[in-house]
């Protein structure tokens, strides 16, 4: 028997095959008449498979089974979408807290400005006085030529720099002999300034 | 009823919960029937169509009309199912496992023509695998063509037209079994 011609015969039965292999499997049975009692038994066996009792299906509880599903689906799907109980929440509860952050460094940075600094290890404000004055240096001087040039004249730096670059030392020395002596250094200091005599919280 | 399905499913796209029901009383006998006839399960059975409507409500706004409604619907279901079997480490029959049994069953029809019929074909449709028995229910008891058959189980129609001609000669095989022992 051809196996093509035979492979077709089921589909045959059950009505479904094209036009073209319908007339095919027509024409393989004039030609071989034995391929009748095939058909025959693929009839009988279809017609039997489609009395095959199975059990009940679940009908109308298999249905209330479906919508209780559908609702819990739903219940779930409203669930991740709440704020608070999704990373939607989370996200903002936390860009919520870096803003307030923000506001908090915000408010409290002008109180740093104060000349009241407690160091962070716990230091005690010390009271300085003497002749202060207040010196800017030139953008490019060096740290160690700075250096020299106070210890020369025996000052300290008590206080700055200020957001201008502006530093307060305190001499203890005849002000004015310091005052030319320092300005006399064109190539590291660029202004000084007398602010007499005070008293400074450090 | 092709058309009617097609029209439930783009409402059930919409959230619409009474397409869903219709959609459900429209193939719910003849899905469990396809289903519970591979597990033998009836509460297997009930879960895997319940998770198949479910997927329905899912995923309809996916169907796009390439196929009718059925065949789309009993490849949710055929691929649940071989899932579910797959877990319970059921080994399925390849094709190349599949020996050729030889047609030596001149009484095979005559079996079928016996007050026995119903006890000898679900007796040797019991013994068919379930990837030849879906075949098989697919072709007699849907009635769907083999190009429909390979969409639903995934797989060349060429696949489908053997799978068939395998089943047929392991029914003739097992008939002429039951005719010989009660003989």
């Amino acid at each position: 028997m051809n196996k093509e011609i035979e492979e077709l015969l089921p589909f045959y039965v059950n009505g479904t095959l094209e036009a073209d292999e319908k007339a095919k499997v027509e024409q393989a049975i004039k030609d071989n008449p034995s391929l009748k009692s095939e058909i025959e038994f693929l009839e009988k066996l279809r017609n039997e498979v489609k009395v095959q009792q199975t059990e009940d299906s679940p009908g109308e509880l298999g249905l209330k089974r479906l919508q209780k599903s559908l609702r819990e689906e739903k219940q779930k799907e409203a669930s991740n979408t709440t704020p608070g109980t999704s990373g939607w929440g989370w996200r903002v509860a936390s860009i919520a807290a870096c803003m307030l952050l923000v506001i908090q460094t915000i408010v409290l940075l002008p109180k740093w400005q104060s000349d009241d600094l407690t160091a962070a290890g716990g230091g005690q404000i010390i009271h300085v006085g003497g002749q202060i004055i207040s010196i800017t240096f030139v953008p490019d001087a060096r740290e160690e030529n700075i250096r020299n040039l106070l210890l020369t004249v025996d000052a300290n730096i008590v206080d700055g720099p200020s957001a201008l670059g502006v530093y307060k030392i305190v001499i203890k020395k005849d002000v004015q002999l310091i005052i030319d002596k320092l300005k006399a250094h064109k190539n590291l200091i660029e202004s000084v300034q007398y602010d007499g005599d005070k008293n400074l919280g450090l | 009823m092709n058309d009617k399905a097609v029209l439930l499913l783009q409402k059930i796209s919409n959230g619409d919960e009474q397409a869903i029901a219709d959609f459900y009383r429209l193939f719910e006998t003849r899905l469990y029937k396809f289903i519970q006839s591979k597990l033998n399960d009836s509460f297997e059975a009930y879960d895997i169509l319940n998770e198949t409507f479910l997927e329905v409500w899912r995923k309809a706004d996916t169907f796009e009309g390439r196929s009718k409604v059925s065949t789309w619907l009993f490849g949710i279901a055929y691929y649940k199912t071989m899932d579910r079997l797959r877990k319970k480490k059921l080994v399925l029959m390849g094709d190349d496992d599949f020996s050729d049994i030889v047609d030596e069953s001149p009484d095979a029809v005559s079996c079928l023509v016996s007050t026995d019929n119903a006890e000898c074909i679900r007796h040797c449709l019991d013994t068919l695998k379930a990837a030849h028995r879906a075949v098989m229910e697919l072709t007699f008891f849907e009635d769907m063509a083999y190009s429909e058959i390979a969409e639903i189980v995934d797989c060349p129609e060429n696949t489908v037209k053997t799978r068939m001609f395998h089943a047929k000669q392991a029914m003739k095989h097992c008939l002429q079994k039951r005719m010989e022992e009660k003989a």
